[in-house]
């Protein structure tokens, strides 16, 4: 899964402890978010695409593996 | 890949890590040691037998309470480190208690296992034997922690 997290933060200026208080989870979940070392469960997505105010398919990319 | 400052990795290192369940897991084993050691006194009342037995399972609530507590602190990125870590950390545990209960049913116990620091190896009993699996428990989930937390 890609994701567009990181570009989304930046252009509001906003660091990852900033996202993360808003989004009420840890700075590592951020960071691990925007490294693709970590996949967010449905309601974190739903909560980070109301954040940026996008639907969640505009922010996530699944692989095409996993789209089969 | 952007990368953390020390200080942030300091912030998020305090935060998946509570010192309050490792303090209670000692506190719980030392208080088991010292119980097991006390109940075989033949000379001793009921209601100090009682308050013996009651220490340790007073120590083990205590420890269960923490745990319960710095769980629900942890957010689901936390949460799927530690239960990856836990699965491999597990697993280890009890192959080396396993293995005691090998060597035990082998030769008897204390184990004879060589003694560390100069003691002679009949000197190793449950207590020792406990504290290596939880110390190895300990290692191993720090370590693969790091490795799968993305924290340096």
């Amino acid at each position: 899964m890609t994701n567009r997290v990181q570009k989304l933060r930046l252009a509001r200026g906003w660091t990852q402890a900033r996202l993360a208080e808003e989004l009420d989870v840890s700075r590592q979940t951020i960071y691990a978010i925007e490294n693709g070392r970590f996949d967010p469960s449905l309601p974190l997505a739903f909560a980070i695409a109301h954040c940026f105010e996008l639907r969640i398919e505009e922010i996530f990319t699944p692989d095409r593996a996993e789209v089969g | 890949m952007t990368r953390m400052s020390n200080e942030d990795t300091r912030a998020d290192f305090r935060r998946m890590f509570s010192w309050k369940p490792f303090l209670a897991t000692g506190v719980a084993i030392a208080c088991y040691a010292v119980a097991s050691r006390q109940l075989g006194h033949p000379d001793l009342g009921p209601t100090t037998r009682l308050i013996w037995l009651l220490v340790p399972l007073v120590a083990f609530a205590w420890v269960v309470r923490e745990h319960v507590v710095h769980h629900r602190r942890l957010d689901e990125f936390q949460r799927t480190v530690n239960a990856r870590t836990t699965e491999i950390a597990w697993p280890l545990t009890i192959v080396w208690l396993a293995m005691v209960a090998l060597l035990a049913t082998a030769f008897g116990f204390p184990v004879p296992i060589p003694g560390p620091f100069g003691l002679p190896p009949d000197e190793l009993g449950w207590v020792e034997v406990m504290m290596v699996p939880l110390l190895l428990h300990m290692v191993v989930f720090v370590v693969m922690h790091k490795r799968l937390s993305g924290l340096r």
